[in-house]
């Protein structure tokens, strides 16, 4: 298999942040979610985010994929700083570059899981490319699902759909959210399946946040945070790797 | 967590203020109404007893036929003069200190008052739309002339005295442009030249007045919208046709005389002299009953007001319900909880009616503050369509208080009460796994709303077509309630059609702005039963406002089918607001186009076997002008002996006996009774719209006051209509308030009025829509509250907030276009019904297409106003809350 022609040209970092600080409140009850962090996330790789409740692994993706606004420091998408862009230029470059996938009631329940998958694109007035759809629905295997409502699929499929609409217009970087962390161990594995072959077989890069130990060993790297700072990262680990990790960081 | 309680408190602050509004504005309504008559009546009330202050007793004549009238166009019956003598004989009586005969005050004759230009040329009269035009007496006695200001005296000048010289009240004289220094001038230094005025009446040619004084007409707030014209005790006699006569004697009586003392021995005295027909009451009788006439007519403006006040509150009943009906659903989850923990049904149901009761009293509350003012609006806006009515202290009754508040309160439990039935009957289980949007099954509901419906329609086809004179309210409390009824039970069934429809509505936002649109139509069709209750508010506005639309396009379109077919005038004279003119204006036109036909209108009252009847004066002439279709000879009878022409179906009323000796017994007020003979019958009054018509010469021989409405005129062949009217025209020229128009510009000029008065009840009716857009708007504000979330997620993956607030701006108006097509098709039935009851009144049914697309387009603007503060909201939701919020 190849991947798509462009990505795989593209080596390099898809999304950065420098020396990025988020503060919520201020004065005595100020929190500091993130603190000074400084992080890449290089192009056609799987990277997870992990850290304990509170740790703002949650706020960091929120920050990288332009949801939220970092108090202090710069993110960057690609070359450009999101951290600046207003916030209708943000929605643009969420809507064009950036693929989402949430935890749960990620899709709109009153469209197809056809209108679902093209929503972004619908959204910018573009149609769906044949081809990428056709590709994108097979791996995920949706086809028979095509002209169901969210309410009348599974939560498995429902979250495939998630995933297929969040690869459809083939954006630089999906930001995953827990993606699992409402399924059954079943559905999480084959979730978890796709959006590997996803970055293997179509050049996607994937920025996954989540708490699972057996989640993030489908990751090609996996980043560790704890009361928002980076504290460490590991390269190609498996789940009882991370587990050993984490036991280590005392998380 | 704080954040997320607060902001929910906030929502619902928010949600409770657009509840509130429904009721709010309609009370308001209500109270306004109140308050605005209350007002009225004061002013009324202060008026009367300012002129009967000093009166101790007052002689008049009695009110002909027990005050029965026969309605319609002759409504009005004016009471008859007395003679002059009679003063003489009051003079006598032991205990009168002074007597003075007053003349004037006939809304039959008005004083017609046209200001004189710098040149001295005659201007358009003055007239203050619906407004009393008033000839009155400024007599000897100052203590019996408390009606100018107060207290006898003019603000400017000295009272009238002789032939030539008025007195106008202040407003009246502002208009006609006269200041206090010219009045003055002319008093003290006899120059006159800026104090004139061209008065007429009826039987009174024009005459140019000097004006020597100017008055406030009571002290009681300013009445000042009627012209009132005051000449002294001869002059008054003089031009309003009473030579030898008054209207009324004012006695004031001894010290020591009590009011009904003085009028017993004037009543004996009465009797002693053999004078009939005239009775005596007290000042302050005379005062009251003067002030409840007038409060009568205030009655009927006030139910006219009420209904559109109950009409508004209609519409929020259904808001109110559709918004508990949405809270309750929301809370769904909460309340199974609280089953769940030991609450029973009762406690859930109380909790919901207690939250009922507090909106309802607030609102109503506010509602009430909020009449005092909806009052003065009501009062400008009744002044631009031309009904002109006094102010005063705003007068605010307990019965005010009570009924908004009480009203206000019920209206809102008990549309409150289904839904809180509602959540009480949900097993607890049950409640805590259905999600927010869970809807039953709704059979019975629309087995309800059938049923309902169908009662409704029953009970509207017998308000309109059967006799149900003994209904409370009579047929149109009937025909009003069934159309209430039906509205009900169509929003019932209307869940039924809200996707179908809604989907059809939706296709072209969804055709035209890709995914924005296509979710709209989604979102709009997702609860059918919270979208078909919105759109039944704005159903019922649209509904009325389509049937007004029908019937005044019927109208009109009868108006001009009549004239089509019936009438051959070329020209027609007439005058605005339909104040009575003078029988010498149609003489002048007469004159002035030799070989004219010229066939007088007026109207008058008299009995018949008991019974009181409107009575068409017409000249004999009639057959030249318009068409009847009469019986045989019946027309050449008519022109040649007069008489009686009687529509088919009124003589078939008559008593066999006068049938056959072609004589009817008639019972006038002013000549007693009389036999008149019968000249035929006609079978066609579509042109004349009465059903007793009395020749001209007959009339005049039995009716004090001679006053047309309208003239028709047919010319000779050969003279031009341009030609025609140029010296009709000319031949009006002392005549201000009499036109002289073509058929079409008459047409024209009466749809106006017609139309004038149909705004009045359109503008009315935009209150229920105004409620209906802000039920929209709340519907709206919930449903985005409910699908936070949602929209979060839609922000999420790049919808702009541009697309955000078009998503919603369409749901908005696809639910409003759904109601008004609702509403247009239910204001077509009523609207062919209504007709159809009309039918034999020769009313014919029309339809207006650019009426209908109007609405069509009104709905759309609705929808996009009731959308535009949610959508805002919508687009300004924070997206990373809005995803995270459950």
């Amino acid at each position: 298999m190849t991947a798509a022609p462009e990505q795989a040209t593209n080596t390099g970092t898809a999304a950065r942040a420098v020396d990025a600080s988020k503060i919520y409140g201020s004065g005595e009850a100020a929190v500091r979610a993130l603190d000074h962090i400084d992080v890449e996330f290089e192009r056609l790789r799987y990277t997870a985010i992990m850290g304990p409740s509170g740790s703002g692994k949650s706020t960091l993706l929120h920050c990288l994929a332009g949801l939220d606004r970092v108090t202090t420091g710069q993110i960057f998408l690609g070359d450009v700083e999101i951290s600046a862009s207003s916030e209708k230029k943000l929605t643009l470059i969420r809507r064009d570059r950036i693929g989402f996938v949430f935890q749960a009631y990620n899709l709109i329940p009153t469209l197809t899981a056809e209108e679902n998958l093209t929503l972004p694109l619908a959204l910018a007035g573009h149609k769906a490319d044949p081809e990428r759809f056709d590709r994108v629905i097979d791996t995920l295997g949706l086809r028979d699902r095509l002209s169901h409502k969210p309410s009348e699929l599974s939560g498995g499929q429902q979250q495939r759909v998630a995933v297929g609409r969040a690869l459809m217009s083939q954006p630089e970087i999906v930001f995953a959210d827990e993606p699992t962390g409402n399924l059954d161990s079943r559905a999480s594995a084959e979730i978890l399946g796709y959006m590997r072959t996803a970055v293997d077989e179509l050049g996607q890069t994937i920025v996954m946040v989540t708490h699972d130990p057996k989640s993030a060993a489908y990751a090609d790297r996996v980043v560790f945070l704890a009361d928002g700072k980076i504290i460490d990262e590991l390269v190609g680990g498996d789940a009882d790797g991370i587990i050993e990790k984490m036991k280590g960081l005392g998380a | 967590m704080l954040r997320v309680t607060f902001k929910n408190l906030l929502a619902r602050k928010f949600r409770l203020v657009l509840t509130s509004l429904a009721v709010v504005l309609g009370v308001a309504f209500m109270a306004g109404t109140f308050v605005l008559t209350d007002t009225l009546g004061n002013v009324f009330d202060g008026l009367f007893s300012d002129v009967y202050r000093g009166v101790d007793v007052g002689v008049r004549g009695a009110e002909p036929f027990d005050g029965e009238t026969a309605g319609g166009p002759g409504t009005m019956i004016s009471r008859e003069p007395i003679d002059a003598s009679v003063l003489d004989d009051v003079e006598e009586i032991d205990g009168v200190r002074f007597a003075s005969g007053f003349v004037g005050g006939d809304a039959f004759n008005p004083a017609k008052v046209s200001p004189l230009g710098k040149s001295g040329k005659v201007k358009e009269e003055i007239i203050h739309g619906q407004a009393p035009q008033l000839g009155v007496t400024w007599g000897p006695r100052r203590q019996l002339n408390h009606a100018f200001g107060g207290d006898g005296r003019p603000e400017v000048g000295r009272p009238p005295d002789g032939r030539r010289e008025v007195a106008l009240d202040e407003v009246t004289a502002e208009d006609a442009g006269i200041t206090f220094d010219e009045v003055r001038r002319c008093v003290d230094d006899g120059e006159c030249g800026g104090a004139r005025v061209q008065i007429s009446f009826n039987e009174f040619d024009p005459t140019i007045f000097r004006v020597v004084g100017i008055f406030q007409f009571g002290t009681t707030g300013s009445v000042g919208l009627a012209t009132l014209a005051a000449f002294d005790t001869e002059t008054a006699q003089t031009v309003m046709n009473r030579e030898g006569q008054f209207d009324e004697i004012r006695i004031e009586g001894e010290e020591g005389v009590s009011q009904r003392e003085l009028r017993s021995r004037v009543r004996d005295a009465l009797e002693d002299a053999g004078i009939e027909n005239v009775e005596a009451l007290t000042g302050v009788q005379l005062a009251d009953d003067q002030s409840d006439e007038i409060k009568q007519n205030l009655q009927f403006f006030n139910i006219f007001l009420l209904v559109f006040a109950m009409i508004a509150l209609f519409v929020g009943a259904f808001i109110i319900y559709n918004t508990f009906s949405i809270i309750v659903a929301q809370r769904t989850h909460e309340l199974g909880l609280l089953r769940g923990l030991g609450a029973s049904g009762r406690q859930v149901m109380g909790s919901v009616a207690i939250e009922a009761v507090v909106v309802g009293l607030i609102s109503s509350v506010l509602g009430l503050v909020l009449g005092v003012g909806v009052a003065i609006g009501l009062q400008e806006m009744m002044k631009a369509f031309d009904v002109r009515l006094p102010s005063g202290n705003t007068v605010i009754l307990a019965r005010t208080v009570i009924v908004s508040v009480i009203v206000g309160t019920l209206v809102t439990v008990v549309s409150a009460i289904s839904p809180a039935r509602r959540a009480a009957a949900t097993p607890p289980v049950v409640a805590m796994q259905m999600d927010a949007a869970g809807v039953s099954s709704g059979a019975r509901r629309y087995r309800v709303g059938a049923m309902l419906t169908g009662i409704g329609v029953i009970a509207l086809a017998l308000g309109l077509f059967a006799d149900v004179e003994s209904f409370p309210g009579g047929a149109a409390s009937l025909v009003g309630l069934s159309c209430a009824v039906v509205f009900i039970g169509v929003a019932m069934l209307s869940p039924l059609v809200a996707r179908p429809v809604s989907n059809l509505v939706g296709w072209l936002p969804a055709r035209v702005r890709g995914v924005s649109g296509r979710l709209a139509r989604e979102n709009a069709t997702r609860n059918p039963r919270r979208t078909a209750t919105t759109a039944a508010a704005l159903m019922i506005g649209i509904a009325l406002l389509t049937l007004v639309a029908i019937i005044g396009a019927s109208i009109r379109s009868t108006f001009k089918d009549i004239f089509a077919n019936d009438v051959q005038s070329e020209v027609v004279l007439s005058s605005k607001n339909f104040i009575p003119w003078s029988p010498r204006a149609a003489d002048a036109v007469r004159e002035a186009i030799p070989g004219a036909a010229v066939t007088e209108f007026r109207f008058g009252n008299a009995q018949i076997a008991g019974e009181t009847e409107a009575l068409l004066g017409i000249s004999p002439n009639l057959g030249q002008n318009l068409d009847i279709t009469p019986r045989g000879d019946a027309l050449t009878r008519f022109r040649q002996e007069g008489g009686f022409l009687f529509f088919e179906d009124a003589y078939a009323e008559l008593p066999a006996a006068q049938r056959k000796a072609g004589v009817v017994t008639v019972e006038f007020a002013a000549t007693g009774e009389q036999e008149i003979p019968i000249a035929g019958m006609f079978e066609n009054k579509d042109a004349i719209g009465n059903e007793l018509v009395l020749a001209l010469p007959d009339f005049e021989a039995n009716f004090t006051n001679q006053a047309n409405v309208f003239a028709f005129v047919k010319l000779p062949e050969d003279t031009p209509v341009r030609q025609a009217l140029r010296a009709a025209n000319q031949a009006l020229e002392p005549f201000p308030s009499v036109e002289s128009e073509d058929q079409s510009d008459f047409i024209e000029a009466q749809q106006d009025q017609i139309g004038q008065f149909l705004n009045l009840i359109n503008v009315l009716l935009f209150f229920a829509v105004l409620i209906a857009i802000l039920g929209v708007a709340n519907t709206l504000a919930l449903s985005i509250f409910e699908r936070t979330r949602e929209i979060g997620l839609l922000r999420a993956v790049g919808m702009e907030r541009k697309q955000v607030r078009r998503m919603i701006r369409y749901e908005s108006i696809i639910i409003s276009v759904f109601g008004s097509l609702l509403g247009i098709v239910l204001g077509l039935v009523f609207g062919r019904a209504l007709v159809a009851a009309l039918e034999s009144e020769g009313i014919t049914f029309a339809l207006s297409i650019s009426a209908l697309v109007i609405l069509i387009v009104l709905a759309i603007a609705a929808g996009w106003l009731a959308g535009w503060g949610p959508a805002r909201r919508a687009a300004r939701l924070d997206v990373l809350k809005a995803v995270q919020s459950q």
